[in-house]
């Protein structure tokens, strides 16, 4: 574990917009939406392959300490206890890559639909109609984590 | 420099001729020129600018009409127009700087025909004695505008007039109050070469990209394309977010315009004064509340750990019991162990052979030790989560808390925009048509401002959306123009103009970072004279941050804008004016005097207090214009106090349009005030 | 006025020569010119510089 700093963090690239547009009004910085996502997806036990349809998101440089602790205890505690699996970070981020691609959509389900419009694969943020989704957002991780 | 004395000849609302003497330091430095609103306190700051510069406008005159702002009393025009006899109207300063007296004395006519105002400048004079007593006496406009330029650069001028709507202005969180820093910031620079610079180099670029893109072909091609379409979807966007910022600073006059006209319907007067009331609570929570969305943005990401807090804590858990049952760290490495195994020895070399209970027992014991690399993991996962963990609770009890306080703030605001809303019923419904009528046409005002401000915020969404997209394509095509080895001479030229821009736009960002943090640093240092006790006990710091936002700090370095009352709002705004004005003087006392017009507004007695004892030491001159309803005998008992309050002028109503000037002796002021003004 | 263009030429050392070069021409330039025609002067600069640039390498 060594919380590479120089790993290109992907994911699906029908989230490209709306990656960009929760960094520009809603969080700080794309990795925390990525971690919210890979929180939510490791809580369902869901994951989903990237494959072909991911690309570069973020670098993991801008990953905080505490995101990737997180990172390696989900890794950690999905593989019973077997500590080895920690040792290539590559590896990791790859795996969370898949929980995050499905907490994504589970985001999109339970939340973001009421905020986005759709054109074809693309998902946006709704600007008319998002100016109180950072305190929607807030109040549902809250909500969620008391589950 | 310090002024002495000014004489107002049929100037504004002075009819006739009227003088004040300021406060000039021999006796104290702080003149008070008290009266209600619309007597003219304004005025007097006016004719200062008028008389040094030959300025008619303010910068809050901005959308105000030429055919509105005359200065030469309307009154007096009347009464001689029918003779056809142009006013004189005059203001005479006199002032001292470094030991040399000066005194300027410029003249405007005005005469009013068939109900147009005619004015027409007739020129300046100033008169300079030096210290033996000698005078010399110059007519020339320019020579004078040169002399006085040396003494108070124009361009600074208006850092030293404190107006209540600009105090308004800065503290609410907005792009208003964005863009009333970043002009601030950037006038204190006086930059202009390297603006122009910038401004070039970046049209250079873009003539360079239009060539390239008429010969690029392929993926190549488009993205050129679509760098350059964005590109002037951006300068539209900016183009309508100007007009959109005028438009809105001609509403908010309207709507002015529109209270002082039924502020005169005598009948609906309490009604008004409850509206005033109500309309700052919402702007205070509606400023709370944003925020409280800034807070909340920079939460999520903390908040979110919770999520999978359980997991943190039963992997740590389980390293945490190999710690305290010694598995971790082990006491002899694995490898050694291993060594021993197949060496088939015990440590003190005694022979071990495979099959014995000792042997089995050395097995073991590697089993249950770990690698060094999986060991080291562990050992620092631990620390990690140790932290992690330590902060859960914090966490939750922080945004629980901040959830709430959204939801009594949102809450107070419903209420406060339902009981606007049957004001407005109430106001409209007046048995006076002509309040009626004044009331619809306020309303409507207010819906254009309401959707203006969406507009605009519907176009910095846009632009931060495109931005994003910029950066995107710009480094797709470096990364197609390294694939592709596309270095012909055009996108050389094209590199070259945009990288240069790029150097001049780093050079602006560090001088206009390098002014925020000098402007942070004194806003700060006023800020903390002016705070009450429980806000020193708590605040530390005003930042100006890099999109020229403020922000204010606690002792542990988080924001708390979002958590500071109103009263607290406004002292932050008044210190960062001061800062302005501080940095702009470049002196630790500022040399120009000071005029601060009705800046008590929301603030309590320890505010109060705290403005009055600390202005005086902070300029030279201090002229405070206050009314009726803010000074009051508290504030003069403060002022009192101080022993440099030793000037105090009432302007006095004399009939439509025309103001008398009174000396009121300092010590006889309580005589005209309220005992108690009306505090927070 | 003078120290601010002291200063930003200090701040220019940082870049490369090219960017050194066109940026101080066009500082020089602002100085006395308006900005349309500032760009059209640079024009020639530029083309002047990555010529040089070419023959060097």
């Amino acid at each position: 574990m060594n919380m590479s700093g120089d790993i290109r963090v992907k994911t699906d690239r029908r989230y490209r917009n709306i990656y960009s547009d929760l960094k520009n009004f809603v969080v700080k910085d794309m990795h925390e939406t990525f971690f919210l996502c890979a929180c939510l997806g490791y809580r369902q036990g869901k994951r989903k392959l990237l494959g072909r349809d991911g690309d570069d998101r973020f670098w993991s440089s801008t990953i905080t300490p505490e995101e990737y602790a997180s990172y390696y205890a989900m890794l950690i505690e999905m593989n019973d206890m077997d500590f080895s699996v920690i040792s290539d970070d590559r590896s990791v981020i790859a795996a969370i890559e898949e929980y995050a691609n499905t907490g994504m959509q589970i985001l999109i389900d339970d939340l973001l639909s009421d905020y986005t419009l759709s054109k074809g694969e693309e998902i946006r943020l709704d600007p008319s109609c998002s100016r109180e989704l950072p305190k929607v957002l807030l109040a549902y991780i809250y909500e969620k984590a008391g589950e | 420099m310090i002024i002495k004395k000014m004489i107002l000849t049929n100037f504004r609302q002075f009819r006739g001729t009227q003088e004040i003497e300021f406060a000039d330091g021999s006796n104290g430095n702080v003149t008070v020129i008290f009266g209600e609103n619309g007597r003219g306190k304004t005025g007097i700051y006016r004719a200062l600018l008028f008389c040094l510069y030959g300025e008619k406008r303010l910068s809050q005159d901005a959308q105000v009409d030429e055919s509105e702002l005359y200065l030469v009393n309307y009154p007096e025009m009347e009464a001689l127009s029918e003779r056809r006899k142009p006013v004189k109207s005059r203001v005479n300063v006199e002032f001292m700087h470094y030991g040399q007296m000066f005194q300027i004395e410029r003249t405007i006519n005005g005469m009013l025909e068939n109900g147009i105002v005619f004015q027409e400048e007739r020129g300046v004079r100033l008169v300079k004695t030096d210290k033996d007593g000698n005078s010399t006496t110059t007519r020339d406009p320019n020579e004078i505008s040169e002399m006085v330029e040396e003494i108070l650069d124009r361009g600074l001028r208006e850092y030293f007039l404190f107006d209540g709507e600009k105090i308004e202005r800065l503290t609410r969180a907005s792009p208003e109050q964005r863009r009333e820093i970043s002009i601030g910031v950037r006038k204190l620079l006086d930059i202009d070469t390297l603006e122009t610079a910038m401004k070039a180099t970046n049209r250079l670029k873009k003539q360079f990209d239009q060539e390239l893109e008429n010969r690029a072909t392929g993926e190549y091609g488009q993205v050129i394309k679509q760098l350059r379409e964005n590109d002037e979807r951006k300068s539209q966007l900016e183009h309508k977010l100007d007009g959109i910022d005028q438009e809105l600073v001609h509403a908010r006059h309207e709507i002015k315009n529109v209270d002082i006209q039924l502020e005169k319907i005598r009948e609906i007067r309490d009604l008004l004064d409850e509206r005033i009331i109500l309309d700052r609570k919402r702007q205070d929570l509606q400023s709370q509340i944003d925020g409280f969305f800034q807070e909340m943005k920079n939460r999520t990401g903390k908040t979110a750990r919770l999520l999978v807090s359980n997991t943190a804590e039963k992997v740590f858990n389980h390293i945490d019991k190999r710690k305290k049952k010694h598995e971790i760290p082990s006491e002899i490495r694995r490898d050694l162990i291993d060594r021993l195994i197949s060496e088939e020895q015990c440590i003190c070399g005694t022979p071990i052979k495979p099959g014995t209970d000792q042997y089995q027992k050395i097995v073991l014991w590697r089993n249950k030790t770990t690698d060094t690399l999986t060991e080291d993991s562990m050992l620092n996962l631990w620390r990690y989560l140790s932290d992690v963990r330590s902060h859960y609770e914090d966490i939750a009890v922080q945004t629980e808390t901040l959830l709430q306080k959204y939801a009594v703030a949102n809450n107070e605001l419903h209420v406060t925009l339902r009981n606007l809303e049957s004001l407005r019923e109430k106001i409209g419904s007046s048995e006076r048509a002509d309040a009626s009528k004044l009331e619809k046409h306020r309303q409507s005002i207010e819906s254009k401002i309401n959707n203006l401000e969406m507009g605009q915020d519907k176009i910095q969404e846009e632009l931060k959306i495109l931005q994003d997209e910029q950066e995107r394509l710009n480094q797709q095509r470096k990364e197609i123009e390294k694939e592709q080895e596309i270095r012909d001479e055009m996108a050389k030229r094209a590199e070259l103009s945009a990288d240069t821009n790029q150097a001049l736009k780093n050079i602006h960002e560090e001088f206009t970072g390098e002014t925020r943090d000098l402007i942070s640093r004194k806003a700060t240092e006023y800020f903390l004279k002016l705070l009450d006790e429980e806000g020193r006990q708590t605040l530390r710091d005003i930042v100006v941050d890099s999109d020229y936002s403020i922000q204010v700090y606690d002792r542990w370095r988080k924001p708390f804008l979002a958590n500071i009352s109103a009263g607290q709002r406004q002292i932050m705004s008044i210190a960062f004016i001061a800062a302005l004005a501080g940095v702009a003087a470049g002196t630790e006392v500022f040399e120009m005097p000071l005029f601060m017009d009705t800046p008590f507004g929301r603030l309590s007695h320890e505010h109060r207090r705290n403005l009055l004892e600390n202005v005086p030491d902070w300029c030279n001159q201090w002229v405070l214009l206050a009314t009726d309803t803010e000074f009051g005998r508290f504030e003069a008992r403060i002022l009192r106090n101080t022993n440099q309050w030793n000037k105090f002028y009432v302007l006095k109503g004399a009939g439509p349009g025309n103001t008398n000037i009174e000396s009121v002796d300092v010590a006889l002021a309580d005589g005209l005030l309220i005992e108690e003004a009306e505090g927070y | 006025m003078v120290k601010k263009q002291q200063l930003i030429k200090e701040k220019l050392k940082k870049f490369p020569p090219d960017v050194q070069e066109l940026a101080s021409q066009a500082l020089e330039y602002a100085e006395t010119m308006p900005e349309k025609i500032v760009t059209e002067q640079l024009k020639g600069i530029v083309r002047r510089i990555i010529k040089d640039k070419e023959a060097l390498e």
